[in-house]
């Protein structure tokens, strides 16, 4: 499990990635990896096409990061598998979110 | 005979696979994986890892963070740093436990004419809580609590609490 931060060379776009399991445990890093988005990003995208696992706590997560970055950004959540795309389902997350597949 | 009693009849579990948790198991990290691997591996299961994980995931932590630890959701909620409160409370506390015991029953069940299902029993001997009063209450889609109950109705095919709360008791169906 990790989480790993990439900006764009034109410093508009971040892309944080979740490898593994999207857990209680991972939310210090990925907290961290959005901590400074409002002031330089504009879009912010969330790959999760290595995420195996995800449970409530990841819902939680980006429902902050949605609550941080508010108006100033857009987010994207990207690539999901069947299963992680389901719990994002049943959560209504399709609603609040953009995703891509 | 009534239903009731013909479906007990027909009910076939093959299998079943016990685990009572300590304070040093609840601890761990790797807990949730660890039964995940052994559910998989005891009950020849592959292409149900990625949902039991989830089923798993919500189950532990509920017996865990309100049965055993006495947290209550509302506090992810309680303003901004609400849900780092949370897991730092969370964390706090499972460091202080001495005692605790989770009781986790697996059983693969065939009841005739229907798909074979895993039913999973988690008991946390904790104070319980109000289900009856939990299940009306709204889930709010923005809201940092209340969404484990909700994924794992709708994972699963029946889910039951049982006592005053500190039971849960799932039903997955094996297509």
């Amino acid at each position: 499990m990790s989480v790993i931060c990439e900006r764009s060379e034109d410093g508009e776009e971040i892309t944080v990635s979740v490898e593994g399991r999207f857990d209680y445990r991972l939310y210090e890093s990925f907290k961290a990896s959005y901590s400074d988005v409002g002031d330089i990003g504009r879009q912010v995208n969330v790959d999760l096409s290595s995420t195996e696992y995800m449970d409530s706590s990841a819902l939680g997560m980006l429902l902050m990061l949605r609550e941080h970055v508010g108006r100033a950004a857009k987010i994207l959540l990207k690539n999901p598998t069947p299963d992680v795309m389901r719990v994002l389902t049943i959560a209504n997350f399709d609603k609040l979110f953009a995703i891509e597949s | 005979m009534s239903p009731e009693h013909k479906l007990l009849d027909d009910t076939i579990v093959s299998r079943i696979r016990c685990w009572d948790l300590t304070a040093d198991d609840l601890r761990s990290d790797e807990l949730v994986p660890t039964l995940v691997e052994a559910v998989c591996r005891d009950f020849v299961l592959d292409q149900q890892r990625p949902v039991l994980y989830m089923i798993f995931s919500e189950l532990m932590s509920n017996a865990i963070d309100h049965g055993v630890l006495g947290l209550s959701s509302a506090l992810k909620d309680d303003g901004d740093d609400g849900f780092e409160k949370y897991l730092k409370a969370r964390e706090h506390r499972l460091q202080q436990l001495l005692l605790a015991r989770v009781g986790i029953v697996v059983e693969h069940r065939q009841v005739d004419g229907w798909l074979p299902q895993l039913r999973i029993t988690v008991t946390d001997f904790g104070a319980g809580f109000d289900y009856a009063r939990v299940a009306r209450e709204p889930v709010g889609l923005t809201t940092l609590h209340g969404r484990g109950l909700a994924i794992l109705r709708n994972l699963c095919s029946s889910v039951r609490h049982r006592g005053n709360g500190n039971c849960i008791e799932v039903e997955f169906l094996l297509d």
